[in-house]
């Protein structure tokens, strides 16, 4: 019924009451009281879905964003360290070596810029990653490490993908504080291996513990650990909350596992291949 | 012609120091150098340089443990360093000169001009206590802090401090529990320390530690109260930050 205009008089409307009537009847006493009741229990309920379906929203949210924040961290000290090396570079009016590592600079920013944005990257991007991220350490360090980077022939590495850069903290770690300053050369191996339907991404180093009395070099050398496996780790968390698969990762005390003197850590990342 | 040594676990910013020294500063002579604790400590007991160009992190231990083996520090020293967060406000607060890597040459020339100034052992040995204590891990920030008067170098902590007044390029220093002090530092250096710490700078010529604030007056004129009566007055743009400085103060108290 729609009214465009209202005229000046008297209007009579029609209206079949008789449907209401027999339904107010029996609305009465405590049927009213329970419709009430439920009424408002479903209401109550509805929207307790809606707010936690909102949370669980919002809270993916967060997770993702923790997760792209913990991967663009790039250590400080190596960023410095290595504009310094660059510097002599300079200094010694070596234009082409300065270029040259320069360049590799660039380009290794850029590539962890790149994987920022990214949840998964192919495996030959995380090699080039870590190859230009291991030769730059190459150039602080001298010939003080070694490092070998084998993808298994199995792997197709263009098309299998992993999540970046997760064992950046550890590499790290072995470089600035582990193996390379033990007195024999150092060595960091790097393998991807592929197992049934998981990529096995291991780093192995030779570093052993510091022969260092100490105590506050000791204490200090087991923050960084802890903090490499807190970056890690809560990666890894987020990255189970997001895709709902089984990332998992293991350190193995070499020294432990071993009985022939060999020291080192292994560590061994198990990726769902997606 | 001044002595040096650089102590550096890495050989690149070794020679990127030497270099630029050599470029930059001619009359400085670098007679050695060392790649870490162990070796530096050695280095400088053999060769006697007048001043140290120190890393802080070295594979053997940090440079701060390096002058702890010294009873007395006899040589002035520079601190290099690619990145320490925690200790740049330490180094700040305790008057220590640092450089960060990759070196600025105005930087590197600056600090060595500074060498020239003579400084008493004393000096030099009461900075790196500073240091030591500011640097303690329990410190959340710096406590204590090295002032430089005309006669003398004064290690204060900064609770005592109770406001800073500019005089042109000097400080005027005033304390809870003792007498004023002119140093002869510019305000806005101790403004840049202060002020994530507790101090507030209400006025082009004026820095107030805020415990000490009893009241903020807007009328007749702007003005904080001490709490020993003194008045400093708040310039206009200050007032709106002070206001919400001091509520937040109010209610963590």
């Amino acid at each position: 019924m729609q009214l465009n205009y209202i005229q000046r008089g008297c209007f009579k409307w029609p209206i079949d009451v008789s449907i209401l009537s027999v339904k107010t009847v029996s609305l009465t006493g405590s049927t009213l009281l329970w419709l009430v009741i439920i009424t408002l229990g479903l209401a109550f309920t509805g929207s307790l879905l809606i707010i936690l379906l909102l949370k669980r929203r919002y809270q993916r949210k967060i997770t993702e964003l923790e997760h792209r924040f913990l991967l663009v961290q790039m250590d400080p000290h190596f960023v410095f360290n290595s504009l310094t090396a660059i510097q002599n570079y300079i200094f010694k009016n070596d234009p082409y070596q300065a270029t040259r590592y320069f360049s590799s600079f660039s380009k290794l920013v850029r590539l962890i810029l790149e994987n920022s944005q990214k949840d998964f990257i192919s495996i030959a991007h995380e090699v080039e990653t870590l190859t230009l991220y291991l030769e730059l350490q190459k150039l602080r360090f001298g010939d003080k490490f070694e490092f070998t980077i084998t993808v298994d022939p199995d792997i197709d590495a263009e098309h299998h993908t992993i999540p970046p850069m997760l064992a950046q903290p550890f590499i790290e770690n072995a470089i600035e504080r582990g193996s390379v300053h033990m007195g024999k050369r150092g060595s960091i191996n790097i393998r991807f291996i592929l197992r049934g339907s998981n990529i096995l991404f291991e780093v192995e180093d030779n570093g052993g513990e510091y022969p260092t009395s100490n105590a506050n070099q000791q204490k200090l050398k087991k923050e960084f650990e802890a903090h490499a496996f807190k970056r890690s780790s809560d990666r890894l968390m987020n990255l189970r909350k997001i895709f709902r698969r089984k990332y998992k990762m293991e350190i193995k005390d070499l020294a432990q596992v071993a009985e022939n003197g060999i020291q080192g850590t292994l560590i061994i990342f198990t990726l769902p291949i997606l | 012609m001044t002595t040096a040594v650089i102590i550096d676990d890495e050989a690149p910013a070794r020679d990127a120091l030497n270099s630029m020294l050599q470029h930059f500063c001619p009359n400085v002579k670098v007679i050695g150098q060392a790649h870490n604790v162990e070796s530096g400590y050695n280095l400088i007991l053999s060769q006697k340089p007048e001043v140290v160009f120190l890393d802080i992190q070295m594979p053997d231990g940090t440079g701060f443990d390096l002058l702890n083996k010294f009873s007395t520090i006899n040589f002035k020293f520079i601190i290099v360093t690619a990145y320490q967060e925690f200790a740049i406000q330490a180094f700040r607060f305790s008057a220590i000169d640092f450089l960060l890597k990759p070196i600025d040459p105005n930087e590197l020339i600056m600090a060595v001009e500074k060498l020239n100034e003579t400084i008493r052992e004393e000096e030099i040995n009461q900075k790196f206590q500073t240091l030591i204590e500011n640097i303690q891990p329990e410190a959340k920030a710096p406590q204590k802090i090295i002032l430089k008067t005309f006669e003398s170098v004064l290690v204060v902590n900064r609770e005592e401090i109770i406001r800073c007044e500019s005089h042109n390029n000097y400080t005027m220093f005033y304390f809870a529990n003792k007498p004023k002090v002119l140093v002869s530092t510019t305000l806005k250096e101790f403004d840049d320390m202060l002020s994530p710490s507790g101090f507030f700078r209400t006025h082009q010529s004026h820095l107030v530690n805020l415990n000490y604030v009893q009241n903020y007056r807007r009328f007749p004129e702007s003005v904080v109260v001490l709490m020993d009566g003194t008045t400093i007055p708040v310039s206009v743009r200050k007032r709106e930050l002070l206001t919400t400085l001091l509520k937040k103060i109010q209610r963590k108290s």
